[in-house]
């Protein structure tokens, strides 16, 4: 039953030019500016990775010029390697992730709607989400070795508080009266879950998976750099130990740039889930 | 119009032989079968509060509504009229008392009852475009798609409103909202009707266009409707009976029948001199204090 609600959200922006709403002005000069000031800054970033490069700050081969990071990354990104290792980071990422939120969502959602469970677990998930991942990467290494189970069982662990946390706060956003409005219509259990309680949690699940996404990426790539376990991080931490500086630099800059997508890609999914909220109602296009 | 009342007898009657059965199963244990449509029986409810305090709302509230009747709930704020209603429609289960409707005890909410609440924009879905909200109720009774689609539209254009199936609420007035969600209930093709202080948050001029839309749709659905409103004027001009609650905890202080025919308008009822005298004697209950017995 997805299809219906793709075509309501088609209908919806349909309604947008209708005459009820007045589509914004003045779209246009916002973005160009905007342009404009990205691409100042990436001058900007630039201008100053050369100056840092050249000046000899960092000690002599520890920064790349832009030149020679340039050679490198022209040289480095048409390798096995390269697209080897962001697959192994990218994999854990995805299979930890997708574990935290088939965890997390179910067991949030009950917990949110049920006050005895909040009261009991409120506790324990405050104390268990201010943990570093990183503090338990030792043990989960004298377990698991350097792998990627490993790797996953850390990700998870940092990953599914936010998406508990806001599966609770999700539930908990149920108004009154709309569940008044269920029940004095008799609307079955099914039906319950899927046009009130989901709807009303999402944009709270949307930003959970958006800093779940983000933490377990960063989490990954942390590991790998540690523990040594395959990855971009992994990457990173042996080229630089190596003083293979430029080359370092190549994972380092794609790592961020994994970053930059995962954290676009998240944050799109969050604004379409929100379509409906307050604070949302004809920002998005 | 006429398609949705023919299929209605039908169910009508499926409605009337369940309540029966109930009826009859119950008969050993002493029901109700006064032929009232909704009977409230020796009512109280009090509330615990998060501090453990213990604080009595109803105190032995009884009164009856008849098949199509309009009966008018007034009272002051806060003097429990709201749970009252949650009591009538099945959302709460009293304290003591017992709730009857079609002669069979409230347990739950009934099937063949609708609400329309106070607050519109709470009780309408943002998430779902305006037809969607109209037939959500409508998935319980496992009709196809375009019947839903049929009676959805036809209800919306019996309250007024027109091909707006396809917007979202948000992007409605206060006063369109309110309409939606009459259409809801109309949709839902309820033999009886209850509102909670429907007019409450909507501006002067909609709320006497939306006094008059019930009043027409009672007339062409045959409702029974019972409405909470602290406005005397809107509960003399609107019902066939005025039950008036008061006191702390509250009960019911009197009961004015309203004799004022079938056919009312807000320039004529009003200008009356029974509405007027109507409007005192309720006012007056009102503002009585509690305790007096002068009537
Ligand atoms: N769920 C609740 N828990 C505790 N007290 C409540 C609850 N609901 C209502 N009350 C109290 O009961 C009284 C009557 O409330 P209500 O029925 O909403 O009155 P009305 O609708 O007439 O304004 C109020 O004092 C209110 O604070
Ligand atoms: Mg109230």
């Amino acid at each position: 039953m997805s299809a219906p609600a793709v075509g309501a959200r088609r209908d919806q922006r349909g309604g947008r030019t209708a005459p009820l709403r007045r589509p914004s002005a003045g779209g246009r000069p916002s973005t160009l500016r905007r342009a404009v000031e990205i691409v100042l800054l990436i001058v900007l970033v630039l201008a100053a990775w050369q100056i840092a490069a050249t000046s000899g700050t960092f000690g002599q081969n520890s920064w790349p010029t832009l030149g020679v990071f340039w050679s490198t990354a022209v040289e480095t990104v048409p390798t096995q390697a390269y697209w080897v290792a962001i697959a192994n980071t990218m994999v854990s990422w995805a299979i930890g992730l997708t574990i935290s939120v088939l965890i997390a969502i179910p067991v949030g959602l009950l917990i949110g709607s049920t006050s005895f469970l909040r009261r009991l677990t409120t506790p324990t998930v405050d104390f268990m989400r201010t943990i570093p991942s990183i503090i338990l990467v030792p043990l989960a290494v004298l377990l698991y070795g350097s792998t990627n189970q490993m790797k996953i069982i850390l990700i998870v662990f940092a990953s599914v508080w936010p998406l508990l946390l806001q599966a609770v706060y999700g539930i908990r956003a149920v108004e009154p009266v709309a569940r008044e409005t269920f029940s004095a219509y008799g609307v079955r259990w099914r039906d319950r879950v899927r046009f009130l309680y989901l709807p009303t949690a999402s944009p709270y699940l949307a930003t959970g998976l958006r800093l779940a996404a983000i933490a377990s990426l960063l989490v990954a790539i942390g590991i790998e750099i540690i523990a040594s376990a395959p990855g971009i991080g992994y990457q990173i931490g042996v080229k630089q130990a190596n003083g293979l500086a430029a080359s370092s630099f190549v994972y380092l800059i794609t790592a961020a740039i994994l970053g930059l997508i995962v954290t676009g890609i998240f944050t799109a999914v969050e604004r379409r889930a929100m379509y409906w909220h307050p604070s949302r109602r004809g920002t998005n296009s | 119009m006429r398609d949705t009342r023919t299929a209605q007898p039908a169910s009508q009657h499926i409605a009337r032989t369940q309540a029966g059965r109930l009826q009859n199963a119950g008969a050993s244990t002493g029901l109700v079968d006064s032929g009232a449509r909704m009977s409230v029986r020796g009512v109280s409810k009090s509330y615990t509060t998060d501090r453990g305090v213990v604080k009595q709302v109803l105190a032995s509230v009884s009164f009856d509504v008849a098949p199509e009747e309009f009966v008018a709930i007034v009272g002051p704020s806060g003097a429990g009229k709201t749970t009252l209603l949650r009591a009538l429609a099945g959302l709460m289960p009293p304290t003591s008392g017992e709730v009857y409707f079609d002669g069979s005890p409230v347990t739950a909410p009934p099937e063949r009852l609708a609400l329309v609440f106070q607050d519109y924009s709470r009780s309408l879905m943002p998430w779902m475009t305006v037809e969607k909200n109209v037939t959500l109720p409508l998935r319980r009774k496992k009709l196809a798609k375009e019947v839903q689609k049929r009676l959805s539209s036809e209800a919306l254009a019996a309250v007024g409103l027109g091909d707006i199936g396809t917007h979202y609420p948000w992007q409605l007035s206060g006063g369109m909202q309110q309409r939606v969600a009459i259409a809801r209930a109309i949709a839902y093709q309820p033999d009886a009707l209850l509102m909670d202080e429907p007019f409450a948050s909507v501006d002067a001029q909609t709320r006497s266009d939306l006094e008059d839309l019930i009043l027409a749709l009672k007339k062409q659905y045959r409702m029974t409707i019972v409405v909470v409103t602290h406005d005397i004027d809107e509960a003399v001009y609107m019902s066939d009976r005025v039950i008036v609650l008061s006191g702390s905890p509250t009960s019911v202080r009197q009961v004015v029948d309203v004799a004022l025919g079938t056919h009312r308008d807000q320039l004529v009822t009003k200008s009356l001199p029974e509405f007027v005298e109507l409007r005192n004697t309720v006012l007056t209950a009102v503002r009585r204090p509690v305790g007096d017995p002068t009537a």
